[in-house]
């Protein structure tokens, strides 16, 4: 009798056990990370008679965890990837705001509105309130440029703290995971499978996987070992400390504590703000420092050889220093590169207006500053002797005598000399393809004006001919004669004898060296890149010194060319600056496009894994009501079944 | 194991569905809002690209077209000057015939000599014409007055002296395309001796002996100096001509531009609208569908 009713009191017993889990997954339905679990029960030993075995009743044996090892381990890596995505898509955002280049405050715009100045300049160049506005549109492109890379600076600041945050992180979680792995091992030894603890580390290690991807290996001792592809974060009870280094090119790196060994992921949010800061920023600021300093250099280039409204210098000194004033000039440090070439230097009387035009040929790879120096005190004095040039902190400086003025513009020689005894005067600007020199020569002997038939035979360079003059009896003398390629030329009054001859220098190009615009000589803009461009401050303190012109006050010709520059296919690249900007909008927006995809297409994948997790781990609060009901009924049953088995007993009694 | 599934997982799923509906209603309102089919490029990288080109195109046109403007201003500001000079000129010939009358006097020509001296002093007005300060006929100089008369003791001009040069001012009206808006002083009325000739005319009326065949001589090289006017009047009136051309084609090319722009840009509202209601409706259902899902457990039916 006393059997049955260890029967009895097993049913009881058990169905009790088996509410208390059902109860428990109930009420940690909404448990994050829970994972449900399930009693499995058994006959007991069963009594053992002559008859066959007699059974004991039931038992609870093992509360189960029903868990999928390998869907943990997919949800973890998916969770890494979500965080590169997220990451990778906020920031990409971000930068597309800061670029902003379909609006209307953007770089594009500024630099259209550039463009724009320079074309009301070319239409005006005397007049100071355009140029004054100009000067502000040129403000607003190098503002632009400037902002756009504080901007990038200031995102790096920020990803750094990110990284510092998600780094300590990493650092509280692997010391959690530690400390549990620690009490499972503890309960292990004793036989205790400790499902909660286990459900507590799952969720640990799966926002430590948002991180940084891990893989996670289970000991036979219960615990978990985790490690990355840079070495362990978790070993048994220890956890490795991380922080980050910046090293001085200024990639920033993921290390031990100690800053020995480098850990290098390969998804998760830290990975993702590591490359945004260490590859997708400095792309980017690498793109706009091109594109300032092509604007830079090309500006520069043409600004340098025109002329502002004076005409010309007193006394010039260039923005950028050599690194040594005896190096040779490709050697010096410079960044805009100077190649072997000449430079005109023209010297104006300022009374009688007489102009002057020196060449001086450079070669780069053997010529220093100080010869380049020389070299202009030598040609210049020797011929006019009224500009000097010298070295002044490894600068260049050149004043004119007073009286004098000198310019770097390609303007023709307006007075070349004399053919025989007629004076010859040169107008226009040559817009041959590229430096040449015209040499007039007369073919026959006379007076110009009168003698019939009397020639003069142009020659270019090579020896072509480019145009016969005639300056005979149709002439009259002063009258402006078309030579070629926009030059014209009058003869005065005079003879001129066969064989005479005249050589014109015709240049488009006063500085084929690129000297000018290397050391920064009547430049533009200051600066080398996005984060220094700026208008150079000899300018903005004085817009008359914009080079809209060669010569003389309503030239208009280097505005022209400044303006050609935006259409200049060349300019970078091989597209035009423009260009070149819709290139850069447009691979963000592609790179942010597809993040944004990714993203959407992870968390997608996400949702469907934890679908399938949760068809075996989650808790189906309808599924353990039914098993309430069903325990509860085997305890009644059980219950019944004592009282039936106490029935027996009092009608035994009775009887006895 | 059966295939479970856990109210969990319904409301996950139902949520999931719901912020995405959301998101797609943001982004066909966001168009519909700006009235902007990209709003910034990663909504269509290529379509941006597109229009950013497009866009700078635009302004260049539009850059033109401000340019052909200035140009016309300054060629009809030009042309209108050069006019008044002929007018001038036709009546310095109509004096010069009457003059040239045999029948005349000494006191006669004097009285045409005056006249003709007011008319010299017309034309060197009207040459040294400023456009808002910039001289017309003063090259690149356009800062100098273009002529400067010397006068003699009774402040007769006795020679007239050119201060300007022979350079051109150009302005960009199309790509590569320049066209020349001044017309340099020097070779218009130095190179035809317009003021000696003028003056030589005058002086020869004044002397006390007039030299007819000179006097016609000097006509005829008027003549020249005239008909060269003629022909910069007939040139700048094709400028005109060629400016108004110029500036239809660019209109025309920047309305297809923005076209163009508008076709890549713009939303489209009607399907925008569409989509906008469609997504609605999904919304609602699985709003509904998810109030429904969840709501319900055993427990609604256990007592």
């Amino acid at each position: 009798m006393a059997s049955d009713l260890q029967i009895g009191l097993s049913g009881i017993l058990t169905a009790q056990r088996a509410m208390l889990v059902a109860s428990h997954n109930i009420s940690n339905a909404n448990t994050k990370g829970y994972t449900r679990q399930s009693s499995l029960l058994a006959a007991r030993n069963p009594m053992i008679t002559t008859a066959g075995t007699i059974g004991q009743g039931v038992e609870l044996v093992k509360i189960i965890r029903q868990k999928d090892d390998y869907l943990n381990s997919r949800l973890r890596d998916i969770s890494s990837s979500i965080g590169s995505a997220s990451i990778k898509s906020q920031y990409l955002r971000e930068l597309e705001t800061v670029f902003n280049e379909t609006s209307d405050s953007s770089l594009n715009n500024a630099l259209a509105s550039f463009f724009k100045g320079i074309n009301d300049l070319s239409q005006n160049p005397e007049n100071m309130s355009i140029r004054s506005t100009f000067l502000e549109k040129a403000n607003t492109l190098t503002d632009t440029f400037r902002r756009i890379v504080n901007e990038l600076d200031q995102m790096k600041t920020f990803i750094k703290q990110s990284i510092e945050s998600k780094v300590s992180d990493i650092n509280t979680l692997t010391t959690n995971i530690a400390n549990i792995n620690k009490q499972i091992a503890a309960l292990k030894i004793k036989g205790i499978e400790s499902n909660d603890l286990l459900d507590k580390r799952e969720a640990l290690l799966h926002d430590l996987s948002k991180l940084t991807n891990i893989t996670v290996n289970t000991q036979n001792n219960g615990m978990v070992d985790v490690m990355t592809p840079g070495g362990a974060l978790v070993s048994g009870t220890s956890a490795t400390n991380l922080t980050f280094d910046i090293d001085t090119s200024g990639t920033l790196s993921i290390t031990d504590a100690e800053k020995v060994s480098k850990y290098t992921f390969k998804t998760g949010e830290i990975k993702a703000l590591q490359d945004f800061y260490n590859t997708t920023i400095v792309n980017y600021d690498k793109k706009f420092d091109n594109l300032a300093s092509g604007i830079i250099k090309d500006v520069n280039r043409i600004h340098g050889e025109g002329v502002g409204l004076s005409g010309g210098f007193a006394s010039i000194k260039s923005i950028n220093s050599v690194s040594s004033a005896t190096a040779a000039l490709n050697a010096a440090g410079l960044t805009i590169a100077p190649s072997s070439g000449d430079m005109y230097i023209t010297v104006i009387n300022t009374s009688t207006g007489e102009v002057t035009k020196n060449k001086i040929s450079v070669n780069v790879a053997t010529n220093s500053l100080t010869d380049f120096k020389n070299a202009i005190n030598g040609t210049v004095s020797g011929t006019a002797g009224n500009i000097t040039a010298s070295v002044v902190d490894n600068k260049l400086q050149i004043g004119a005598t007073t009286g004098y003025k000198f310019n770097f513009s390609y303007a023709l020689d307006p007075n070349p000399g004399a053919l025989g005894t007629s004076t010859a005067s040169v107008s226009g600007v040559y817009s041959g393809q590229s430096n040449d020199t015209y040499t007039f020569k007369a073919l026959g002997s006379g007076t110009i004006g009168t003698t019939s038939g009397l020639q003069i035979e142009v020659k270019n360079s090579s020896g072509t001919v480019v145009a016969t003059l005639d300056v005979g009896s149709t002439y009259t003398a002063g009258n402006t004669l078309n030579v070629a390629n926009g030059v014209s030329v009058s003869f005065s009054g005079g003879t001129i004898s066969s064989g005479n001859t005249l050589d014109l220098n015709v240049i488009n190009d006063s500085d084929t060296t690129n000297l000018l615009a290397a050391l920064g000589i009547n430049s533009f803009f200051s600066g080398t890149d996005a984060s220094n461009i700026a208008v150079d401050t000899n300018i903005s303190n004085d817009v008359s010194l914009i080079a809209a012109s060669t010569g003389k006050v309503g030239n208009n010709t280097n505005a022209l060319r400044l303006a050609a520059l935006q259409d200049n296919t060349g300019a970078i690249n091989n597209t035009t600056f423009a260009d070149y900007l819709h290139q850069i909008a447009s691979s963000l927006g592609e790179e942010a496009s597809n993040a944004y995809k990714s993203e959407e297409s992870y968390t997608a994948i996400e949702t469907s894994l934890e679908n399938r997790r949760d068809e075996i781990s989650g808790v189906s609060v309808d599924e353990e009501l039914v098993n309430l009901i069903r325990f509860q009924q085997a305890y009644q049953a059980s219950a019944k079944y004592i009282s039936i088995v106490n029935g027996l007993m009092d009608r035994l009694l009775s009887t006895l | 194991m059966p295939f479970r599934i856990t109210q969990e997982s319904l409301s996950r799923t139902t949520l999931s569905n719901i912020k995405l509906n959301y998101k797609k209603m943001q982004e066909i309102q966001e168009k519909l809002s700006s009235g902007k089919q990209i709003n910034r490029p990663s909504d269509d990288p290529s379509g941006a690209r597109k229009v950013l080109g497009l866009r700078t195109e635009d302004l260049q046109v539009q850059q033109f077209l401000d340019n052909t403007e200035t140009a016309k201003e300054q060629i009809n500001y030009t042309s209108n000057t050069l006019e008044s000079i002929q007018e001038i000129f036709t009546k310095i010939k109509g004096l010069t015939i009457q003059a040239g009358n045999d029948t005349l006097g000494q006191s006669d020509r004097k009285i045409i000599a005056n006249e003709l001296d007011e008319l010299l002093e017309s034309v060197l007005q009207n040459a040294n014409t400023d456009n808002n300060g910039r001289y017309i006929f003063s090259g690149t100089e356009t800062l100098t007055s273009a002529f400067t008369a010397t006068r003699d003791s009774n402040g007769n001009i006795s020679s007239v002296s050119y201060n300007g040069n022979n350079e051109e001012i150009k302005y960009q009206i199309g790509p590569d395309t320049f066209i020349q808006v001044n017309l340099p002083g020097g070779k218009l009325f130095q190179d035809n001796k317009a003021f000696s000739t003028l003056v030589s005319l005058r002086d020869s009326l004044k002397a006390s002996t007039f030299d007819s065949t000179a006097f016609s001589n000097l006509r005829n090289t008027l003549d020249t100096a005239t008909n060269a006017l003629s022909t910069e009047i007939t040139r700048f009136g094709a400028k005109a001509n060629r400016l108004e051309i110029t500036t239809n084609s660019l209109e025309n090319s920047q309305t297809a531009l923005k076209e163009l722009i508008s076709y890549t840009e713009d939303a489209d509202v009607a399907s925008l609208i569409m989509d906008l209601k469609h997504q609605e409706n999904v919304l609602q259902s699985s709003l509904k569908t998810g109030a429904m899902v969840i709501q319900p457990t055993l427990l609604d039916f256990l007592r």
